[in-house]
C-alpha cells in the first residue's frame, strides 16, 4: 500500500463520524466523486487564506535569492556579473508577481505562476552549478535547490501536484546539466541526487500533508457549516410550527371562549324562560284557585247578603240593629266586589270584547286622574298619544290605565313626582322580540307608564302580579290592582313588563295586540248557542243523558239520534255511514268501550267527526284522545252549554 | 198568590230562598238538586220554579229543559254563582234554554221577589 493510500485512508477513516465521506484523489487531491462540488469553493478559501504568506514567501524568497548575490562575489568572483543577471531575472519577476498579487487576478494564475517561478529560479541555480563547472559553487550551490524545495513545499502554498512538478522538473534539469553538458564526477552526481530526492521526498510528504489537512478542515467546516444551516433551519422550522400550534391554541381557545359565552348566554336565556314559564304556571294556577274560590264565595256571600237583607227589612228605622246590620250588608258587597275582581284576574269575567280605540279610553282616564291626583304629582304626556285600535273589553282596559296609575300614585303619595304616560305603535317583525315577553310578531300598541315614586327592589318586582301580594298595610288594598291588570293584559293576547329599581321610580310597559279587523267570531262561550243541522249519533248508556242531549241538541235544529248500547250503535252506524256527521260517544260503557266504537266507525268513514265523553278519573285523556285522532273531548259532569260549543268547534274545524 | 219551587244543592242558599219567598207570602216547595225538582214537579206543580244551574244529579239547564218540554207554561227563574265557567255563562245559557229571569249569585231579596211577582202577574 503505498503512502497516498495510507493518508488517504486516514483522512477518510477521520471523517466517516461525520456521516459524510470526503473523497479526493490521491495524487492531485482534488476533491472527487461526491465532494466534487466541494474543489471550488475550496480552491477560493485556500487562495484566501493563503495570500499573506505567498507575498511574505515571495518577500523572503526575493532577499535570500537576492542577498546571496553578497555570496556570489566572494565565491565566483569572476562569474559575479553572469550570477547577478540570473539573480536579477529571477527576482525581477519575484517582485512582479508580489506586485500583481495585489491584483484581483491573481487568483486565477498563482497556482501556475509561482511554481513557474520556482522552476526558474531552480534552473538559475543549476545554470551557475553549469557555468561554474569547477570549484566550490560548483560542488556547493546546489544546496540553494534545497532551499528552493523548502520554499515550493512548505511556503509558497503551492499546491501539491505543482509544487512535486516544478520540483523534480529542477532535478531532471540538474540530471541533464550534470550528466550530459558538465562532466560532474559521478560520485557528486550520486550524494547530490540523495540529497535531492531526499529532500524532494520529504518535502512531497510535507505539501502532501498540508494540503490534505486543509482539504480535511475545509471539508469538516463545510461539513459543519451545512449542519448549522440545518440546525438553523431546523430550529426555524421548529419555530414556525412552535408559532402556528401557538397561533391555533390561541384560535380554539377563543373559541373555546366564545363557545363558553354562548353556552352562558344559552343557559341564562333558558334560566329566563324556565323562570317565565314558572310564573306563567304559578300564575294560572293561582288564577284557576283564585276563580274556584270565588264562585265558592259567591254561593257563601249569598246566604249573608239575602239574610242581611231580610233582616234589614225586618227591622225598625234608626235602631242599633239596622245599623249593624247595614254594616254587615255593606261589608258583604265589597266582597261581592271583591269576587268580581278575582273573576277578572281569573279570566273568567265576562268580556264585552269588541274594538277599541286605545287613546280615547287612555285620554278619558287621564282626565280623570288629572282631577283626583293631588298637585304635588304631576302628569305628563310624553309625545303625541298614538291613535290605534285594540280588540279589548273597554271596562278592562280603563281598570288596566287605572290600577297602574294608583299604583304610581301610591308609589308617590308621599313624596310627590311625576307620571309620565306615552303611548306608541311598534312593529315586532320576528317572535320574542321583546324580553320577557312571549309577543308573537305582529303590530302592538305599546303604553308605558313611568313614574318618579320609591321603586321597588327584585323580589318585590317579581311577584307584583301574583293576587293578594300587596306591600301596602293590611286594609289598605286588596293586593289584587295588579294581578287583575296582568289577568286582563294577557288575556288580550298582550304583554306587560315592568322595570323598577329602590328610589329610581318604576315603569310599566304593556303590549297590546293592534286589531286589524281578521279577528274570527269570538270563541268566547258568551252569546247565544249556535244552532245546526247536522245528524250526530249520540251514544251514551245512561238513559237521563241520551234523552236530555236529545231534547237540546233537537231544540238546536240537530238530527239526533242516540243510543244506550255501543255494540248496537256500531251496528246502526255500519248500516247507513252517509247518515251520520258527528258522533259524540260516552267513553265507559259495557261491551264497547267509546274509544273502540270511534276507533271501528272510523274504519267504515275515515273522515267523520268523533267527540268523546270522559270523566276525570277515566283512563283516556285529552292527549290520548289528541293521539287517537278524534276531535274534541267533553269532561263529565256533562254541562250542555259545554257540549254545544264543542259540537260546534268540531263541526266547524276550529 | 202563587206557589213556587226551588231547587238548589246548597242548604243556605235554599233555606234563605225559602225564607225570602215565605216572607213575600208565596208557598214554597224545594228540591235538593233537578232530578228531585223535576219529581216534586211532577206530583204538585208550582207556578214558578227557581233552579240553581250547577248541581249534581240533575243540572239546572237539563231540568228546565225539561220542565219547558213537558210544562209549556211554567215561569222559570235560573239563579247560579257560576263553576267552569262564569255564572254569566250558564246564565245565558238558561235563558237560551227557556229561562224567564236569570240572576246572579248573590242577588238580592228584592230582585228576586220582583221577578216572581212579575212572572205571576200573567
Amino acid at each position: 500500500m503505498n503512502i497516498f493510500h495510507k493518508i488517504k485512508k486516514y483522512v477518510r477513516s477521520s471523517l466517516i463520524s461525520s456521516g459524510s465521506e470526503m473523497r479526493i484523489h490521491a495524487f492531485t487531491l482534488s476533491f472527487i466523486g461526491e465532494s466534487k462540488e466541494f474543489e471550488t469553493p475550496f480552491l477560493k478559501d485556500y487562495f484566501n487564506k493563503s495570500l499573506t504568506q505567498v507575498r511574505f514567501s515571495l518577500l523572503l524568497a526575493i532577499f535570500f535569492f537576492g542577498i546571496f548575490a553578497v555570496l556570489d562575489a566572494f565565491l565566483a568572483s569572476e562569474l559575479r556579473t553572469t550570477f547577478w543577471m540570473i539573480r536579477l531575472i529571477v527576482v525581477i519577476p519575484g517582485i512582479a508577481l508580489l506586485i500583481l498579487s495585489y491584483n484581483p487576478g491573481f487568483e486565477k494564475y498563482w497556482q501556475v505562476a509561482i511554481p513557474a517561478l520556482i522552476f526558474f529560479a531552480g534552473l538559475g541555480i543549476v545554470y551557475m552549478t553549469i557555468i561554474s563547472s569547477e570549484g566550490i559553487v560548483s560542488y556547493t550551490y546546489y544546496t540553494g535547490l534545497i532551499l528552493i524545495f523548502i520554499f515550493a513545499y512548505a511556503l509558497m502554498r503551492v499546491r501539491f501536484i505543482w509544487a512535486t512538478l516544478a520540483c523534480w522538473s529542477i532535478v531532471i534539469s540538474y540530471e541533464i546539466a550534470a550528466i550530459w553538458i558538465t562532466d560532474t564526477p559521478s560520485v557528486y552526481i550520486i550524494s547530490n541526487n540523495s540529497f535531492f530526492i531526499a529532500a524532494n521526498v520529504i518535502g512531497m510528504f510535507v505539501s502532501y500533508s498540508i494540503e490534505s489537512y486543509l482539504r480535511r478542515d475545509f471539508f469538516l467546516a463545510r461539513m459543519l457549516e451545512e449542519e448549522r444551516i440545518k440546525v438553523v433551519k431546523a430550529k426555524d422550522e421548529l419555530e414556525k410550527r412552535v408559532e402556528e400550534r401557538t397561533s391555533q391554541l390561541v384560535q380554539t381557545n377563543k373559541e373555546l371562549l366564545q363557545e363558553i359565552e354562548t353556552r352562558e348566554k344559552v343557559e341564562k336565556e333558558q334560566a329566563r324562560l324556565e323562570a317565565q314559564l314558572y310564573q306563567a304556571q304559578k300564575m294560572e294556577t293561582i288564577g284557576t284557585l283564585a276563580g274556584g274560590i270565588a264562585h265558592d264565595f259567591n254561593n257563601i256571600l249569598t246566604p249573608i247578603l239575602g239574610y242581611a237583607e231580610m233582616a234589614l227589612d225586618e227591622t225598625i228605622t234608626n235602631s242599633r240593629i239596622k245599623g249593624d246590620l247595614e254594616q254587615i250588608y255593606k261589608a258583604a258587597n265589597r266582597a261581592k266586589d271583591l269576587v268580581q275582581q278575582i273573576l277578572t284576574f281569573s279570566k273568567q269575567h265576562d268580556q264585552d270584547i269588541k274594538p277599541i280605540e286605545f287613546h280615547t279610553i287612555l285620554n278619558e282616564v287621564l282626565s280623570l286622574l288629572r282631577a283626583s291626583f293631588p298637585s304635588t304629582i304631576k302628569i305628563r304626556q310624553k309625545d303625541t298619544l298614538a291613535k290605534g285600535v285594540i280588540l279589548a273589553d273597554p271596562t278592562q282596559i280603563h281598570q288596566v290605565i287605572m290600577n297602574i296609575c294608583i299604583n304610581a300614585f301610591q308609589s308617590m303619595e308621599e313624596s310627590g313626582g311625576v307620571l309620565e304616560i306615552g303611548l306608541e305603535k311598534i312593529h315586532l317583525d320576528h317572535d320574542n322580540a321583546i324580553p320577557d315577553t312571549t309577543l308573537t310578531k305582529g303590530n302592538y300598541l305599546k303604553l308605558t307608564i313611568r313614574d318618579t315614586g320609591m321603586g321597588m327592589d327584585k323580589k318585590t318586582r317579581e311577584r307584583i302580579f301574583e293576587p293578594f301580594f300587596t306591600k301596602r298595610k293590611i286594609g289598605e288594598g286588596t293586593g289584587l290592582g295588579l294581578s287583575v291588570v296582568h289577568g286582563i293584559v294577557t288575556g288580550c293576547n298582550g304583554s306587560l313588563t315592568v322595570e323598577s329599581a329602590p328610589r329610581r321610580g318604576t315603569i310599566f310597559t304593556v303590549y297590546f295586540p293592534e286589531y286589524e279587523k281578521k279577528i274570527s267570531k269570538s270563541k268566547s262561550p258568551n252569546g247565544k248557542l249556535t244552532k245546526g243541522k247536522e245528524h250526530i249519533l249520540f251514544v251514551d248508556d245512561d238513559k237521563e243523558i241520551t234523552t236530555m242531549a236529545n231534547q237540546m241538541l233537537t231544540r238546536l235544529g240537530y238530527i239526533v239520534t242516540t243510543l244506550t248500547n255501543s255494540v248496537k250503535a256500531y251496528d246502526i252506524f255500519e248500516k247507513q255511514p252517509e247518515k251520520y256527521d258527528l258522533v259524540i260517544t260516552d267513553q265507559v260503557m259495557p261491551n264497547l268501550l267509546g274509544s273502540q266504537l270511534a276507533t271501528k266507525i272510523r274504519k267504515i268513514k275515515p273522515g267523520i267527526k268523533i267527540i268523546i265523553i270522559t270523566g276525570y278519573s277515566d283512563s283516556i285523556n285529552a292527549e290520548k284522545i289528541k293521539e287517537l285522532g278524534f276531535n274534541g273531548f267533553i269532561i263529565k259532569p256533562l254541562i250542555l252549554r259545554d257540549l254545544c260549543i264543542t259540537i260546534r268547534n268540531v263541526i266547524e274545524n276550529k | 198568590m202563587g206557589s213556587i219551587l226551588i231547587i238548589e244543592d246548597d242548604n243556605e242558599i235554599r233555606n234563605m230562598l225559602k225564607i225570602m219567598v215565605q216572607r213575600a207570602g208565596f208557598s214554597v216547595q224545594t228540591a235538593r238538586n233537578g232530578l228531585e225538582g223535576v219529581k216534586t214537579f211532577r206530583r204538585a206543580p208550582s207556578d214558578v220554579v227557581i233552579t240553581d244551574i250547577v248541581m249534581p244529579e240533575k243540572e239546572g239547564l237539563e231540568t228546565i229543559l225539561e220542565l219547558r218540554e213537558n210544562y209549556p207554561e211554567v215561569k222559570i227563574i235560573a239563579i247560579s254563582g257560576g263553576g267552569r265557567h262564569d255564572a254569566k255563562n250558564y246564565l245565558q245559557s238558561a235563558k237560551d234554554f227557556g229561562a224567564d229571569y236569570i240572576f246572579h249569585k248573590p242577588f238580592s231579596q228584592k230582585e228576586i221577589i220582583t221577578a216572581i211577582k212579575d212572572l205571576l202577574k200573567d
